[in-house]
């Protein structure tokens, strides 16, 4: 098992002894050059429990292996330059996430250089991925403002591969741009996946997206994971509530037989922040088959296969 | 017959720019008639915006735009009026609603005065009159603790709760044509799902006409009677929903279909178009998809293809041709 999450909790300290709970009791494991899907609606904890993975902040209990070796809490420089190489990231945000005084070429080369390779070698080995990821030589001397969205973000994958790591965490890589660019990212993430054999850690809102790319997925909901298993399993049929609403609520091309998408009933309410949570299930307030029990004892997460998880009572 | 509630007749923006004019809108037709939602569907910089925000006169003030067409509500011609003449359509028989609505509303006031604000302008009702009007719209809208809210700034709201104020305001002097600029694009599913769901039933009750301006062909499928396609800065393609999803014709279109996931068929990689929209400094000559057409033809880099039952390409032009 490439990686392995523990039981992680992340949680915030607010203001009046208040505490956001924002990734609480995590447990997935993710095997070499697998793809997993982490997805649920904003303030899921999702890209909380992303950074986690590459050490962008602490968990405050449980633990992360790496292949089978437990990752530190606080990470020193040596760690860091060491898992730097193991585990990369790319973003959403593309322009906040590459420096505005390099160039793509040493956006790329950075990594190589701290690595310690030599300059020129970094350079090349940096216009090698550039070619790689589908931007054109011409683009290596430019800045990042200078690229497209769809360029920026390519640029980004060239610099978290250059350093050839074994996974990748991808939190809403392509959720800021046009349909036709996403198309072209999202496949080569996946012929990188491919050729490479890179594990990745999918994060995203689009469920349909996740289920086309992802061989496992992980559904999160305040924090806590509701469901997990076999991509196509899950989405096919969702055995929780909470996944069986976010199906159905997410818009899909209608087919013309199916009139189902105008007739179904949207769920009611909106997402909390789970805050000092109480022990209960956290998608009770909203669920239209919660009983009792949901709302005074966390469900434990039942395997209804071994392919699917589902944490919930009424399974 | 008569003329459908809303023409935008070859509609041309232009922005002057320091490297020369941007040409955002190149001779958009579009028509709505009572009762009918419209989709605009296309991606960033493709002009959807524009096109309406020109056409009610919201572009940026004080900066120079080429402006030239005609567009008409109830058969007046309203583009290029003084402001004064559009504040009579504007907020009345014509409301917008935006993607954000933080920065579309007043931070500094309390929902239920908003809301009341453009009663009292429009209506000339009292403050009191006004006030159990707004509380009657917010329940209309499906708000949730409406006499709490009304007190309440619009940072205590959420985004989808902040979206049903919007429309509530939209709503609130009965227009006859609304316009959704990305409603939903910056909320979650399950809350998408909610306000599209409110959408379709407002229209219903209201017989409204509806512009539903969207990148999200998925929305577009579930919400629209009838949709555009634009490509920098055109209309490339006008359909009936059904048919635009059964046997999309433009090879644009083909490609947007293409490009969703859920439309892949659960294999990778998809067939994704290759390049990306031109720039609206020098358009391409001819079809300004043609760069990027995978059936390209030599007419299709020289001349511009005129619109054919809706369509603005070549290849049907030649196909009929042959038949």
């Amino acid at each position: 098992m490439l990686l392995q999450v523990e039981a992680v909790s992340r949680y915030f300290k607010l203001a009046r002894g208040r505490m956001l709970h924002a990734v609480d009791e995590v447990s997935f494991n993710v095997d070499g050059g697998e793809i997993v899907g982490i997805v649920g609606e904003s303030g899921s904890g999702k890209s909380t429990l992303g950074r986690l993975l590459v050490g962008l902040g602490s968990p405050n209990s449980g633990q992360i292996r790496y292949n089978g070796t437990v990752l530190p809490r606080e990470y020193s420089a040596r760690d860091r330059l060491r898992m730097a190489s193991e585990i990369q990231m790319i973003f959403q945000d593309t322009r906040g996430s590459l420096s505005p005084r390099l160039t793509a070429v040493e956006v790329v080369a950075e990594g190589l250089i701290i690595r310690g390779e030599n300059r020129l070698n970094a350079h090349n080995t940096a216009r090698s991925w550039l070619a790689k990821v589908g931007l054109d030589h011409s683009l290596a001397e430019r800045y990042p403002h200078e690229l497209s969205g769809g360029q920026r973000q390519r640029l980004g994958i060239a610099r978290a591969l250059a350093v050839e790591p074994q996974l990748l965490v991808c939190d809403e890589p392509v959720s800021a741009l046009d349909v036709s660019v996403q198309a072209q990212i999202i496949n080569l993430l996946y012929e990188i996946s491919q050729s490479q054999n890179l594990a990745m850690v999918f994060i995203a809102h689009d469920l349909s997206l996740v289920q086309l790319l992802c061989d496992r997925v992980v559904v999160m909901y305040m924090g806590k994971v509701m469901e997990q298993g076999d991509a196509a399993t899950v989405f096919r049929q969702p055995g929780h509530p909470y996944t069986q609403a976010l199906v159905s609520s997410s818009p899909q091309v209608r087919q013309i037989e199916d009139s189902t998408a105008q007739n179904h009933q949207p769920i009611p309410g909106e997402v909390q922040a789970p805050i000092n949570p109480v022990a209960a299930c956290r998608f009770a307030d909203r669920c239209s088959k919660a009983e009792a029990k949901c709302h005074s004892q966390p469900p434990p997460m039942i395997a209804l296969s071994e392919q699917q998880s589902v944490a919930c009572h009424l399974v | 017959m008569s003329e459908p509630l809303f023409c935008i007749d070859q509609l041309q923006v232009g922005f002057p720019s320091a490297q020369g004019t941007v040409h955002a809108v190149r001779g958009v037709s579009l028509a709505v008639a009572a009762g009918e939602t419209l989709a605009v569907v296309g991606e960033s910089g493709c002009g959807k915006s524009v096109s309406f925000a020109a056409s009610l006169g919201l572009l940026p003030q004080g900066q120079p735009v080429e402006l030239s067409g005609s567009v008409r509500f109830d058969g007046v011609e309203i583009l290029g009026l003084k402001e004064t003449s559009l504040n009579q359509y504007r907020g009345r028989d014509i409301a917008m609603i935006f993607q954000d609505p933080m920065a579309a509303l007043n931070p500094t006031m309390r929902i239920g005065d908003q809301v009341a604000e453009t009663l009292r302008v429009h209506q000339g009702c009292s403050r009191g009159v006004a006030m159990a009007q707004a509380h009657r719209l917010l329940d209309q809208v499906r708000l949730s603790n409406v006499a709490d809210r009304l007190r309440q700034y619009p940072f205590e709201l959420s985004g989808g709760m902040l979206q049903r104020v919007m429309i509530a305001t939209a709503l609130a002097n009965n227009p006859r044509l609304l316009i959704a600029d990305e409603p939903t694009t910056a909320l979650d599913v399950t809350t998408q799902d909610q306000i599209l769901s409110l959408l379709r039933d407002l229209r219903a009750e209201r017989d409204m006409a509806l512009v539903l301006i969207t990148h999200d062909l998925a929305v577009v499928s579930q919400m629209a009677d009838r949709v555009a396609v634009m490509y920098a800065g055109e209309v490339v393609e006008r359909a009936e929903v059904d048919d635009l999803f059964t046997q999309p014709r433009h090879p644009y279109t083909q490609g947007l279909l293409a490009s969703l996931p859920s439309s892949a068929g659960h294999q990778l990689p998809m067939a994704a178009l290759a390049g990306t929209p031109p720039n609206l400094l020098s358009p391409p000559v001819g079809c300004a998809f043609h760069p990027r057409c995978a059936q390209a033809m030599n007419i299709c880099a020289r001349r511009e293809p005129e619109v054919v039952h809706g369509l603005a390409c070549w290849l049907q032009q030649k196909n009929r041709e042959i038949n």
